[in-house]
């Protein structure tokens, strides 16, 4: 099945997800900000990174630029919670980059598997 | 207001000038031997009765005081465009750094949301539907999507600046959004719609934001009724206005007008002057957070028109729309001058 990493700085979110895609039967690996996810995607194989897009030490959008330079083939899902200032489109820019699917926070459990499966089979 | 360096400049007029009418006048007396002349003058006109000099004497100051009186009144003008100017400012930086703190909190509120969704919803899918947890968790997931829809409202005032951008043509959008209301409207409600057939012209505000301006208005319009029979008006017109009166915020020119007119309960003047203040609602708890006369406010101002609202308590309320036209539009033949 396929290995997947979360980057999210928020915890909560990210057992949440975690439980929701080791009930779909997917591996899952976590990171708290993009530097520790970078290394990890360095370190293993991953078949789809889901990384929220604000974060502290390293922000997404960076993180998201670094994975489509090293690793090309390496399958994304943006998400964020809303910008913290008022002309924030991180998701916009984050589609425009190349993520393969950008999810916009609070999504419920059945969109996140359904993005995933999405992505996965591309 | 004038700017500083204005003010310099008429300051050092004004010096010059001084300098120079006293100058020219102690010249001209001693050149022309002046107080001789007076004298002579006194002397060929001893006909001259007291108050006759004396109202020469009190004619002087006349001009002085009016001169005096006119600066004093620019100076007051002045002070109270100052003080306009500070309170605007100030509202103006209340609400940026309102738009920025909403921007964070409906971050926030986001990340919290996810998982309560995702969790409840994993909960209710292993539940029979005849558990009597099945319902209850489906409750937590309406109520999760609801706090969802509440964020995005306060997302979306705060990113206001943006989405309102655009042109429309006013009459269409105005036709369209009739055939939604009259839909939509309650059965005890008489809805009237009267939009002249030449109510035509583009505006600086994008559709989107002109529809739903005009259905909240309507909307509110609705819940002013309180549930009861009632009527509802939508009228639509131009009007040239001339800038200077104090009603408007708006500057010389002709704009677009569109009214709202419920027959409900009307509101109060403290009510009236808070009614687009961001968050403040006259609605129980749970029925609205009190965005979206903010957001159309807002919205409004942004394409450089201004809403207006008439009520009184027990009398019912008006709210106008007003826009400005593009230069080089055809006005509509109801034209009214304010």
């Amino acid at each position: 099945m396929a290995h997947i990493l979360l980057i999210d700085d928020d915890t909560l979110a990210l057992e949440s997800m975690t439980i929701v895609l080791e009930d779909n039967g997917y591996e899952v690996s976590t990171a708290v900000n993009g530097a520790i996810g970078l290394l990890m995607i360095d370190m293993h194989s991953f078949d789809l990174v889901i990384t929220d897009l604000i974060m502290p030490e390293k922000e997404g959008i960076a993180t998201l630029i670094e994975v489509k330079r090293d690793h090309p083939a390496l399958k994304t899902i943006v998400i964020s919670g809303g910008g913290r200032n008022q002309k924030d489109l991180y998701l916009e820019y984050a589609s425009n980059l190349g993520a393969n699917d950008v999810l916009a926070k609070p999504f419920s459990a059945s969109e996140l598997t359904t993005s995933v499966r999405h992505v996965l089979a591309l | 207001m004038m700017a500083d360096g204005r003010k310099k400049g008429r300051l050092r007029f004004d010096t010059a000038v001084s300098v120079l009418s006293v100058l020219v006048i102690f010249a001209g007396f001693h050149a022309f031997d002046g107080f001789e002349g007076i004298y002579n003058l006194t002397r060929h006109h001893e006909s001259w009765e007291l108050d006759e000099y004396i109202l020469l004497i009190l004619a002087l100051p006349l001009p002085i005081t009016w001169f005096a009186y006119r600066r004093m009144q620019d100076t007051a003008r002045g002070a109270v465009e100052r003080v306009e100017l500070i309170r605007s400012l100030a509202h103006s930086r209340k609400l940026e750094s309102l738009g920025t703190l909403a921007s964070g909190a409906a971050h926030e509120l986001n990340n919290q949301l996810l998982p309560v969704m995702t969790m409840s919803e994993l909960v209710r899918d292993n539940l029979a539907e005849s558990d009597p947890n099945f319902r209850k968790m489906e409750l937590v997931i309406k109520g999760a999507s609801n706090a969802k829809r509440t964020v995005a409202k306060i997302l979306k005032f705060s990113r206001i600046s943006d989405e309102g951008v655009g042109t429309c043509e006013i009459g269409e959008v105005c036709r369209a959004t009739e055939d939604v209301l009259q839909a939509t409207s309650p059965t005890n409600v008489t809805a009237s719609f009267i939009i002249d057939a030449g109510f035509y012209g583009h505006v600086e505000i994008s559709r989107d934001s002109l529809q739903g301006a005009i259905v909240n208005l309507f909307s509110n319009a609705i819940d002013a009724l309180d549930g009861q029979p009632g009527k509802i008006s939508l009228t639509t017109g131009v009007s040239v206005l001339d800038g200077k009166s104090g009603e408007f915020d708006l500057l010389a020119g002709t704009y677009a007008w569109i009214t709202v007119t419920d027959s409900g309960s009307g509101m109060n003047e403290s009510i009236r002057e808070r009614i687009f203040d961001p968050f403040y609602t006259t609605k129980a708890p749970g029925k609205g957070v009190g965005l979206g006369l903010s957001i159309i406010h807002t919205t409004i101002k942004q394409a450089g028109g201004d809403v207006i609202v008439e009520s009184k308590a027990g009398h019912g309320s008006s709210f106008t729309i007003y826009l400005p036209f593009g230069e080089n539009d055809l006005k509509s033949p109801t034209s009214k001058e304010h």
